[in-house]
């Protein structure tokens, strides 16, 4: 079973997001922010991490600096979700080291396609 | 040119606020559309989910037009003779079991009455959203707002004081700018909608008042509103 590890500060995407990666047979960690996610990356390595960017505490643009700064994971796919939509926004989430990026509204199905795309490449 | 920065800034801003609300709506409904074995409890929640986002983005761009209406002066008082005193007890009896489930006591002595000229609802609108930034920022250990309401040399003064963290120096001013974000940080989010203080400030200037912040040492922050007795004479 894959992990996948979701931030977000909405609780109402998460809700979607937890149900969706459930039935998709993954094993799902939720943050409300990014230092909730910082706390669960120390004692987990989830295959996948799924990140907003606007979020209360620590952004997800400091959360994925601590993600690449770590060697243990360094095996972790990045996938921003961001309302932030503009190229130079999208330039710089793959910029910071993310493996892809989906812009908010977004369709359920296709960020389960993605994810799977990215676990794969 | 820094106006059009600012612009561009709001404009981002209003567009993520917009979002959000959007993308909560887009995900439950593709769930439930796709999905026809969802348990009936969970589809309630999805579609409650779906109710309560539909109104917070109506409740926003209510907001956006209003503050739009003041900001163009399209925006009509509707002045009567108002008792600041009342008002302020008004403001803080909807607002009363959230203080409660905040664990926030609130000191209030209302006596007398203090009669100013003014659009009642609108100044219950400045005082509900002080109020409730001062909920969100009292301290979460034990939070305290005191609220005051005086005669001052301009005419009358509400002020609502918050045991919560001082704003910074520089933000003392622009936090009463629309969807201002502390620090210039773009990836911070505010909390609540960014707009409930730029909002009281317009209703507060449209009636010939002022509005500021003031820190205390080594915390607490005062919000204090001053309006002339009657502004429809000045």
């Amino acid at each position: 079973m894959k992990k996948i590890l979701i931030a977000d500060d909405e609780p109402n995407i998460i809700m979607s997001l937890e149900y969706t990666f459930k039935e998709n047979n993954y094993e799902v960690f939720i943050a409300r922010d990014g230092q909730e996610a910082l706390d669960i990356l120390k004692h987990e390595v989830p295959d996948v991490i799924i990140l907003d960017i606007m979020m209360p505490n620590v952004d997800g643009y400091a959360t994925i600096a601590y993600v690449r700064s770590q060697p243990q994971l360094a095996r972790c796919k990045v996938i921003f979700l961001s309302a932030k939509n503009k190229e130079a926004d999208i330039g710089k989430g793959l910029a910071l080291g993310a493996d892809a990026y989906m812009t908010k509204p977004f369709s359920v199905r296709k960020l389960v396609e993605l994810t799977l795309e990215t676990l794969n490449s | 040119l820094v106006k059009d920065r600012q612009k561009d800034d709001f404009l981002d801003t209003v567009t993520h606020e917009l979002r959000t609300p959007i993308t909560a709506i887009r995900a439950a409904s593709e769930i439930l559309y796709d999905d026809d074995d969802i348990p009936e409890e969970l589809r309630k929640q999805f579609l409650q989910n779906i109710i309560s986002e539909s109104d917070r983005l109506n409740r926003l761009i209510d907001k956006i037009l209003d503050l739009e209406r003041f900001e163009t002066g399209r925006q009509q008082l509707f002045p009567e003779q108002v008792d600041l005193v009342a008002l302020v007890a008004r403001s803080l009896a909807p607002l009363q079991q959230l203080i409660d489930s905040n664990g926030i006591s609130v000191d209030y002595q209302a006596s007398g009455t203090l009669w100013v000229t003014a659009d009642a609802e609108r100044i219950i609108q400045v005082v509900t959203n002080l109020l409730s930034n001062a909920i969100k920022f009292a301290d979460e250990n034990g939070g305290i707002i005191r609220i005051t309401v005086e005669k001052s040399p301009e005419g009358a003064a509400v002020t609502v004081y918050n045991n919560g963290r001082n704003i910074h120096p520089d933000d003392l001013e622009a936090i009463f700018d629309k969807f201002y974000q502390s620090g210039n940080q773009t990836t911070r989010k505010p909390v609540g909608s960014g707009l409930g203080l730029a909002i009281a400030r317009q209703i507060v200037e449209s009636h010939k008042g002022t509005i500021r912040a003031q820190n205390h040492e080594p915390h607490g922050v005062t919000f204090t509103f001053e309006l002339p007795v009657n502004y429809t004479e000045i």
